[in-house]
């Protein structure tokens, strides 16, 4: 299985003292995306310089290679926002990005709100709620 | 952290390839080639496929978050998403 992790879960295993890495072992490929790392700089801690310290040091010690957003995601990403619109769901901006980038790259998404990508038709999960995936038999 | 790309004249280019190509190539980052002040092309790197056991290697060596610290950011990015 090839996966690209949302940014909710990367915060939310921490949140929950989760072991996303034990979970995602035996996955073939493992991404992010771009859109994950607009959402963490957006999200760094405003006053506390101690948060600030960690917050820098998760994210550098991870070090994850992350795939861009191109003009084919965006395009993408627009038309999946819409098409969960049509059935009156709106769905964050980062979610549609996250979603274009699993469905034109072949990957499954790892998400906390997993009926966002469900409006959108993308194939997502929740590692925090289902168990991982077993190696296929050869 | 490098959020931003690196910029490079043309010239620099030519002259130190190695260098520059090397910061696209293992440092991951993006290198925006200008000439005359202007950007003329960009260098994105590709990036390569990280297998699970390689991500759980380097999940299990990170330097974690705290809760309170992962719940402050989890809400900035709530937040940010429900902004009008």
């Amino acid at each position: 299985m090839k996966f690209l992790i949302d940014t909710s879960i990367l915060i939310e295993a921490e949140r929950r003292r989760f072991d996303l890495g034990d979970w995602l072992q035996d996955a073939e490929e493992v991404h992010i995306c771009d859109a994950t790392v607009a959402e963490y700089l957006a999200g760094q801690p405003l006053k506390d310089e101690s948060k600030r310290k960690r917050w820098r040091e998760f994210w550098e010690s991870l070090d994850l290679p992350s795939k861009p957003l191109t003009r084919a995601v965006c395009e993408r990403a627009g038309t999946l926002l819409f098409l969960a619109r049509s059935k009156g769901k709106t769905v964050p901006f980062g979610d549609g990005l996250h979603a274009a980038v699993a469905e034109l790259q072949g990957l499954e998404v790892l998400a906390a709100d997993v009926e966002h990508f469900a409006a959108m038709g993308v194939k997502a999960r929740n590692p925090l709620r289902e168990a991982p995936p077993t190696a296929p038999l050869l | 952290m490098h959020f931003s790309p690196m910029k490079a004249t043309l010239t620099e280019l030519r002259r130190d390839t190695g260098r520059i190509l090397g910061a696209v190539i293992h440092g991951h980052r993006a290198v925006e080639l200008t000439q005359h002040g202007e950007t003329v092309a960009d260098i994105q790197p590709r990036a390569k496929p990280l297998s699970g056991a390689e991500f759980a290697r380097r999940w299990k060596n990170r330097k974690p978050l705290d809760k309170a610290t992962a719940r402050d950011i989890a809400a900035a990015i709530k937040s940010v998403d429900r902004a009008e």
